[in-house]
């Protein structure tokens, strides 16, 4: 194996929070050159104030209607979560993926809503779906994810990426610095490190371990 | 440099893995192996681990766990030099520890949870996810159906019955309903000890929140059971409190301890929302199968309130005592909260 992931566990992070001084304040001493800091993509938003109860939201009609048709186990089957990302990309890029949606369909294929309304949208984790204290919180994806990692890479002088990781070893990687083999590093995350519960390890260092 | 400690975790691993005795484990992780480390008991029911020389990464303070055996543990700068961890135990329990080198080193302490097996052995708990079939149950502002969320979690709590030694009945395993006098035939019939119904709160307004437990007034030990169910549920998932109260509608008279759990309020939009994730619905059955532990645990000499059991005071001014608390915090037997509907 490549990279062995080493979680750090942090305090509960909040809007209050510089990304780029937690990352360096937990990972002085032991992340160097050569390894990798990863970041949870929904603490990077935390930092970025992209957290919000769901009494911060006043849901439109289009986001009531609109709601009903992603699955109930999906990200934005609350009108919260779909006013948030209405106001993220706009209500006609909206409406246009929920057509897409039900096009792909009638042809059996998924996938089509967030291929039209913008990728950004499958970030967003609704009500439950974060870690404890923010699993009562609508949480939209990171912005600017490429800047942060570079701004992490800049205060630690080792490289960084952000990623989705969820318990189904789905890993989406957001952003990277570095030249590096992509798929080594999925490998790496694909057993969430970042814990499926309430580890509150949102910092995971990949050692390189050798080749 | 000092070497550090990265990260503290604790995992439960039941008998069918690891040699068939199952264990807490809690894992201290570090950039190098601790070999200069201590365990020292403190009282029967702590133990402190101290790693001389290493600097704490995590923050002081203490982490919650909740699994039957260890309550909480607290993170701390030693006194003299390096990181302490004090681990609290709700029941004394055999201690071993491990290192294993690596990236990163890990030093394991594992508790044995064959004390828990001798609380839960030949005990039969009947789970009875309410509603089913046709009779879908309350329904949520997104439309989660009480019947659903009941259902994982009541096989959710079997397992975690069965995981503690103990024997589980469903009232039902899917999607059907089930004719009254078929779903308590066990509880009638006296088969089991205790009687678990699972419901959801349906107030029928957005703004009432939180977990609520009804007993059965029927049987004596019903209050108790109630109450340590509804303490297990408060603790681990940081759920509005809104008490323990009787109900004598729901089954009519049973010869078993029998309550009903309100374990969140469907109408109540947040709590439909953390219903979807399947990690709160596995800390809802975690939580109320750690209740249903010190619930035995207290009954299991056939303690009444009042006696004395395994150290814990059953009770006072006739309110029934919740297992490793000080002060008794039932609200019972005040009547019911505004609300709630079945």
């Amino acid at each position: 194996m490549k990279y062995q992931p080493i979680p750090l566990r942090t305090h509960i992070i909040t809007d209050k929070d510089d990304i780029v001084k937690v990352v360096r304040t937990y990972t002085d001493g032991i992340a160097e050159p050569g390894d990798v800091i990863c970041i949870a993509e929904s603490p990077v938003a935390i930092t970025q104030g992209r957290a919000f109860l769901p009494q911060a939201v006043k849901p439109s009609l289009l986001a009531r209607f609109l709601r009903h048709f992603p699955r109930k186990e999906g990200s934005l089957a609350t009108p919260w979560a779909m006013q948030l990302a209405i106001e993220e990309v706009g209500a006609p890029r909206v409406l246009l993926g929920a057509v897409a949606a039900g096009l792909g369909k009638l042809v059996g294929r998924k996938g089509d809503f967030y291929r039209v309304a913008g990728r950004v949208l499958a970030l967003i984790d609704d009500i439950g779906g974060t870690l404890p204290p923010y699993d009562r919180y609508v949480i939209l994806g990171p912005k600017d994810p490429k800047k942060v990692v570079e701004a992490i890479r800049e205060a630690t002088a080792v490289d960084a990426l952000i990623a989705d990781v969820n318990d189904l070893k789905c890993v989406d990687i957001l952003a990277v610095t570095g030249n590096h083999d992509l798929e080594e590093l999925r490998a790496a995350l694909r057993d969430n490190p970042f814990g499926n519960d309430d580890e509150r390890t949102p910092i995971v260092v990949l050692k390189r371990v050798g080749e | 440099m000092k070497p550090k400690v990265t990260n503290i975790r604790a995992t439960t691993i039941g008998p069918a893995l690891e040699g068939g005795v199952p264990f807490s484990r809690v894992v201290i992780e570090s950039t190098l192996p601790p070999h200069g480390y201590t365990v020292r008991r403190v009282n029967s029911k702590g133990v402190i681990v101290i790693l001389p020389g290493f600097e704490l990464t995590p923050p002081e303070g203490s982490i919650p766990v909740y699994d039957g055996l260890v309550k909480e543990m607290f993170l701390t700068r030693a006194e003299s030099d390096g990181v302490s961890v004090d681990i609290h135990l709700e029941h004394p329990t055999e201690v071993h520890t491990i290192i294993e080198p690596g990236t990163p080193s890990r030093l394991t302490i594992r508790l044995d949870r064959t004390f828990l097996q001798g609380i839960m052995a030949g005990r039969v708990v009947l789970i009875d996810p309410g509603h089913g079939g046709n009779d879908s149950g309350a329904s949520g502002p997104t439309k989660v159906l009480e019947k659903n969320a009941v259902l994982d979690v009541g096989k959710r709590l079997a397992a975690a019955v069965r995981a503690m030694g103990g024997e589980a009945l469903l009232t039902r395993d899917d999607d059907w309903d089930v004719s009254r006098g078929v779903r308590f035939r066990a509880a009638h019939e006296g088969r089991v000890d205790c009687l678990v119904s699972l419901h959801l709160g349906a107030p029928g307004t957005r703004n009432i929140r939180g977990t609520r437990t009804f007993y059965l007034p029927s049987h004596p030990e019903s209050p108790t059971l109630a109450a340590n169910i509804q303490a297990a549920l408060v603790q681990k998932l940081n759920l509005v409190d809104r008490g323990v109260a009787r109900d004598g509608k729901h089954f009519g008279d049973l010869p078993v301890p029998a309550v009903v759990a309100e374990l969140v309020c469907l109408h109540h939009p947040v709590e439909e929302a953390l219903l979807r994730s399947w990690i709160f619905r596995e800390r809802l059955a975690q939580s109320l199968g750690r209740g249903l532990k010190n619930y035995f645990l207290l009954t299991r000499n056939g303690a009444k309130n009042g006696d004395r059991v395994n150290g814990h005071t059953n009770g006072f001014w006739g309110l029934p005592k919740v297992a490793g608390t000080t002060n008794d915090r039932c609200s019972g037997q005040r009547g019911a909260p505004k609300g709630g509907g079945r």
